[in-house]
């Protein structure tokens, strides 16, 4: 009986707890819908008003309470010491005076009368001389309460003398102008209690412009219908509506998961997830859709126009142009070098293949903008070493040329050379996972090695092919290093280049900006998807059941002729250009050999190190590298655990986020955030090192997510589970079981977020100010304006730090992981 | 069809030597099993047939013709052989239909003889109503025909198994088992098929090639190899058998861990032995020449499996299921042993039975 009793308890306990949550989302929710409303609300009345600037508002509300005070502390006790008489003169004064101002004001109200006379003095009003003012506004409490007194009784009666402080400006005047002054003194007399008033007023100005909008202004303040709330919902309504929506869809996401999983209680777990979807939905979803809706309502309706300039306004057709054409061909040319490089590296007895496939796997790892400076040095029409070469050898005389780096196809090898690697990555990866037998079923089947390539290597990784091929195609799109280097110069303009041109224009840019970063964004997010979702499926999971090692094919006679003709390749691709650069730091004149007699020098290293901005940009560099690095790695591990540890519904929605984010072009982010982190949605961090963290986080992540999921996939629940039943707390097997097994993962994860953050360019040029100018803008900087030399010795350095990282993660990691 | 010639074979990778001198030949239209533990060296035999290993030394004849030996290395595409490997390898990205003729289509038969031959090894697997799938929807098992189909297509004169039906369940494993008989019987293709599954190596094979660390220990039928093992490795590895110290002297063997008890003995090793008794071999009677006690026994419904303890030795005996309805343990009993093999003790027993490489 007890027991039965103590079941139904707990059963009702649990049913009400349940209820309570219910209870909790559902007054949540309505909040948010009431935040979302007062949000709308806020607006319209903003729109209503005609001020220039949200805040101005909460500037009224201030003023509002001010002369609030004013006229309880001040003015009133004055009045009240005054005759019958006297007080209804004054009071008839000060309501012609007010309707003198503005013909549509109240006269009913004596206090009304007062409070708008007294706003409408601090736009407009008569001048008192500045000895004048300080002489009033340093009189003792006192003092100042007889000055009231008197003025009062002066502006009801003209004839009466003037008090000898005030009476210098007030003699100057007759009639209702000297009344003015008089009301000017006394108000001037009040507010010397209120220093803060000032800031009001210059705050309010710069919201209210014109009379109208002033007057307006001064009726609100005078009628104090501006309450805490409606000023706040007014000043603040595109937070106010923006939070809403993310308490909504926040209580929304809550419910599903709880009633998904009918637990109905706050778990720690869920708001960690929402925490994070939050995050990216403020600081990459929004900035994105913002773009997105600017293009399509640039003046609040709805037009194609902005978009249709891409084709019709010729710098954007010819950057739309010279993006597709560039991407495409390096996404041809780059897949043709990646697919037979990559069987090479991973089939064949080639010399040196493990050689080979680090050294094309490091080039993972090097700026854009560096490859692009060594070709700039390479390929210069006039000085270009490869040209002098060339020149040289055919005997081609001193015309410019052969090659030049600045057009479309000086470009398209540039990223080339540079996007390669992702392909070879992509395809290597591939063929190792390909099981070996279906290639031994082919031979026997009676199919050369060459036929089996054909009809069974090459359509089982198709689908790899593509997704590398894509890989490259978006990368070569939304770079802009290697355009911004060498096709500037040129004038060869691509997307991203434009769209950093028209940035910096400011407001009159922004129209093309958005319209090439729809394009840009729908191009490589398109690209994303077909790459994710129709291409993974047709992934054939090809694991074989013993592991086989793949039959290495025999080169035979081949082998020393291929291996020389790779390793050439790779002196092209990657020796000349680091050792271009590497030489040009040594040197004092570009244009001479490093063995020249006196071209040898250590300054550029000196100078450019010796630097204090140098360094403090290197700092910088640093500082938000590791910022990003860290957060980000923190959230790809809960985010990791959460999403293979636990069957919470909507734990694979910040994934989905994060890869979006990364396959959203540099550029495109940049500008979103621009848009919208500049205090528009009540968050003010443009120019920030908080915006650029937030920034290389939106992009990296990523890496960071890949690299800890596929680890902590390998550590089977079951460790966990075999720790746990050996009596060891959740906390215990994380540090001693989970943690350990992953650890270089999250080492390695936090590095692959590190580094690209360290030498980022392309998000930079946008969203840095003055102090937090980093590493690779400065190098950027040096390469544009400054010296060759120097830059290139600031190129070797970085390069040098990112070896020492690659180092110290192998280390780490013991040789498990390095880039 | 065609007959194998295996002549001191040799295969090392870099310094594990995986195949010993091994020489054999496989008859014209014979099923050979290659039999032994994982490791054994009986897949690199296979694939060196195949063409996919190249032999360190020696030659590999299909009748008279060399394929492999000295400069000579015939490529696997052109030895003329079928192989069924053990994960299948059917291609994922081709249907059923394709997969079965791509052997047809390499060597460019003609559309409607492709169609005929390839549906006709698509019936003979009970596959014809899957032509247009892709593998990726099938189960294990008709991913396995699909390979066999693929393999008996082009009408091989040589058949290579790599443990085909290992990876499929029991019940399958056993059916598809006589399949692959029944076809050997009906095309008359020699076959050469590797597995460590001894009942399957029995139940298939007209020999069986016995291998343990790159070795052959043993080539016989299947009577012969279970019956007369030629060492403890043999006798242990197909079947059950329990090995016991024995002297052999004057017609009988004394068995000192038995109490000395003693077998009457026939044959001509004398000194110290190794008896291998099977369970199967001891039987239980009124009469029988060796007393114990049994100790344990295990009721399996077809079969009583007891532990019976004779002297220091426990000996295993596998009889009739019945015999559990009668039998107490603790209780005393009698026993004959109807077989038993006999080894000289050349205090190899241990490392040989060491089955792991």
């Amino acid at each position: 009986m007890t027991q039965e009793n103590g079941n139904r308890q707990t059963i009702l306990s649990r049913i009400s707890a349940a209820a309570a949550v219910k209870l909790c989302l559902a007054v949540l929710f309505l909040l948010g819908v009431l935040m979302v409303f007062a949000g709308f609300r806020g607006q319209r009345l903003y729109d209503a008003s005609g001020f220039s600037n949200d805040s101005s508002y909460a500037s009224v509300y201030q003023l509002s309470k001010d002369t609030d005070r004013i006229w309880q502390d001040s003015i009133r006790p004055s009045l009240n010491r005054l005759s019958e008489k006297e007080r209804s003169d004054a009071a008839a004064v000060c309501s012609t005076l007010s309707q003198a101002e503005d013909a549509s004001v109240r006269t009913d109200s004596e206090e009304y009368s007062y409070r708008f006379l007294f706003a409408a003095y601090q736009f407009k009003g008569p001048k008192l001389n500045a000895s004048e003012r300080k002489r009033i506004t340093n009189l003792s409490a006192d003092k100042a309460q007889q000055l009231r007194d008197e003025l009062l009784r002066c502006i009801s009666d003209d004839t009466r003398e003037l008090p000898g402080l005030i009476r210098s400006t007030a003699e100057k005047y007759e009639g209702q102008d000297r009344k003015a002054v008089l009301m000017q003194k006394l108000f001037v007399s009040c507010s010397t209690s209120s220093p803060d008033l000032s800031d009001h007023i210059s705050q309010l100005k710069k919201g209210v412009r014109g009379r109208e909008q002033q007057m307006q202004a001064c009726r609100l303040i005078a009628s104090r219908e501006v309450t805490w709330t409606s000023q706040l919902i007014i000043s603040h309504n595109r937070t106010i509506f923006l939070l809403g929506i993310l308490m909504m869809l926040d209580m929304v996401l809550m419910a599903v998961m709880m009633s998904r999983s009918r637990r109905w209680f706050f778990d720690i777990k869920w708001i960690l997830i929402l925490l994070i979807i939050d995050f990216l939905l403020v600081f990459q979803v929004l900035p994105l859709l913002h773009i997105v809706f600017s293009a399509l309502f640039p003046e609040g309706t709805f037009t194609l126009e902005t978009l249709r300039r891409l084709f019709t306004y010729p710098l954007n057709a010819e950057a739309v142009g010279n993006t597709v054409t560039a991407s495409l061909a390096t996404m041809v040319l780059g897949t043709l070098i990646a697919f037979p490089l990559a069987f090479l590296i991973g089939r064949t007895n080639l010399y040196g293949r493990k050689f080979f496939r680090s050294l094309f796997v490091i080039s993972y790892m090097v700026p854009p903008y560096v490859g692009a400076m060594a070709w700039l040095r390479l390929m210069n029409p006039n000085v270009g070493v490869i040209n002098l070469w060339l020149r040289r050898l055919f005997a081609l005389g001193n015309e410019p040329g052969p090659l030049n780096v600045y057009s479309l196809p000086g470009m398209i090898w540039v990223l080339t050379t540079f996007y390669f690697p992702y392909a070879f990555i992509t395809i290597s990866r591939a063929m190792e996972k390909m099981d070996p037998t279906l290639e031994d079923a082919s031979r026997i089947s009676g199919a050369s090695p060459l036929t089996t390539v054909f009809r069974i290597n090459l359509p089982l990784m198709l689908p790899s092919l593509l997704a590398g091929a894509l890989l490259v195609f978006v990368s070569a799109a939304s770079c802009y290093g290697i355009p911004s280097i060498i096709g500037k110069p040129g004038n060869v303009n691509t997307i991203t280049t434009r769209i950093v041109e028209y940035t910096s224009l400011g407001q009159k840019g922004m129209r093309d900006a958005t319209a090439l970063s729809v394009f840009l964004m729908v191009l490589a997010l398109l690209i994303l998807l077909i790459s994710d979702v129709a291409i993974a499926r047709r992934q054939y999971i090809t694991v074989s059941g013993k592991s086989v090692t793949p039959t290495v094919i025999q080169l035979r006679s081949f082998r020393l002729p291929l291996t020389i003709l790779v390793s050439v390749f790779a002196l092209i691709v990657i020796g000349m250009p680091f050792a271009t650069i590497l030489l040009t730091s040594f040197k004092t004149n570009v244009g001479r050999s490093v063995l020249d007699p006196g071209n040898f020098t250590l300054a550029n290293w000196t100078t450019v190190f010796g630097r204090t901005e140098t360094m403090h940009c290197l700092k910088n560099s640093l500082l938000f590298a590791t910022a990003a690095a860290t957060v980000g790695i923190v959230i790809s591990v809960v985010m990791n655990y959460l999403q293979q540890r636990t069957s919470l519904p909507g734990r694979s929605i910040p994934a989905f986020l994060i890869t979006l984010g990364s396959g959203t072009p540099s550029v495109v982010i940049a500008l979103g955030l621009i848009m919208t982190m500049r205090g528009s949605y009540g968050i003010n961090i443009y120019g920030t090192a908080s915006i650029m963290i937030i920034a290389y986080l939106i992009k990296h992540l990523m890496m960071g997510m890949r690299t800890v999921s596929s680890s902590m996939s390998q550590v089977h629940p079951s460790l966990e589970e075999s720790s746990q039943a050996s009596g060891a707390s959740w906390l215990r097997t994380m540090v001693r079981i989970t943690g350990p097994l992953i650890f270089p993962s999250i080492a390695a994860g936090w590095f692959l977020i590190f580094i690209p953050s360290f030498y980022e360019l392309s998000m930079t040029t946008l969203l840095y100010s003055g102090n937090t100018k980093t590493i690779g803008f400065q190098l950027y900087e040096y390469w544009t304006f400054t010296s060759q030399p120097m830059s290139c010795a600031m190129a070797t350095g970085i390069l040098l730090l990112i070896a020492a990282m690659n180092f110290l993660l192998a280390k780490i990691t013991k040789g498990k992981f390095s880039i | 069809m065609v007959a194998v010639k295996l002549k001191n074979i040799v295969k090392a990778f870099e310094e594990v030597v995986a195949v010993n001198d091994f020489s054999e030949e496989i008859h014209d239209g014979e099923f050979v099993t290659l039999l032994g533990p994982s490791g054994c060296g009986k897949t690199t035999i296979l694939r060196m047939v195949a063409g996919f290993e190249k032999p360190t030394s020696g030659e590999i004849y299909f009748d008279d013709q060399l394929i492999s030996g000295g400069k000579t290395f015939l490529p696997p595409e052109k030895r003329g052989i079928s192989m069924v490997f053990q994960n299948y390898a059917v291609w994922p990205h081709m249907t059923v239909f394709d997969n079965v003729a791509y052997p047809l289509t390499i060597h460019r038969i003609p559309k409607d003889e492709l169609k005929t031959k390839a549906e006709h090894a698509l019936k003979l697997m009970h596959l014809e109503n899957y032509a247009d799938r892709l593998p990726g929807q099938m189960s294990g098992g008709q991913q396995q025909r699909v390979a066999l189909a693929g393999a008996l297509v082009a009408e091989p004169k040589l058949l290579l198994l790599d443990e085909p039906l290992s990876n499929l369940d029991a019940k399958l494993r056993e059916s598809m088992r006589f399949e692959i008989k029944r076809l050997q019987k009906e095309l008359g293709i020699t076959v050469i098929y590797v597995t460590h599954d001894q009942t399957e190596a029995m139940a298939m094979s007209d020999r069986i090639f016995v291998m343990n660390r790159g070795i052959l220990q043993q080539a016989g039928t299947p009577a012969e190899i279970y019956n007369s093992p030629v060492n403890p490795f043999v006798a242990d590895f197909l079947g059950k058998v329990d090995f016991f110290k024995g002297e052999a002297e004057n017609g009988r063997i004394v068995l000192p861990e038995m109490g000395s008890q003693t077998l009457a003995y026939t044959g001509d090793k004398t000194g110290h032995v190794y008896v291998a008794i099977r369970p199967e071999n001891i039987k239980l009677a009124e009469d029988g020449i060796l007393s114990g006690t049994l100790e344990q026994q295990y009721y399996l419904g077809d079969v009583d499996d007891c532990r019976i303890r004779i002297g220091d030795a426990l000996v295993r005996v596998i009889t009739d299921g019945y015999a559990w309805h009668t039998l107490q343990e603790g209780q005393s009993v009698r026993l004959n042993v109807r077989e038993f093999i006999v080894f000289e003790d050349d205090g190899s027993l241990e490392e040989m039975l060491r089955i792991k490489t």
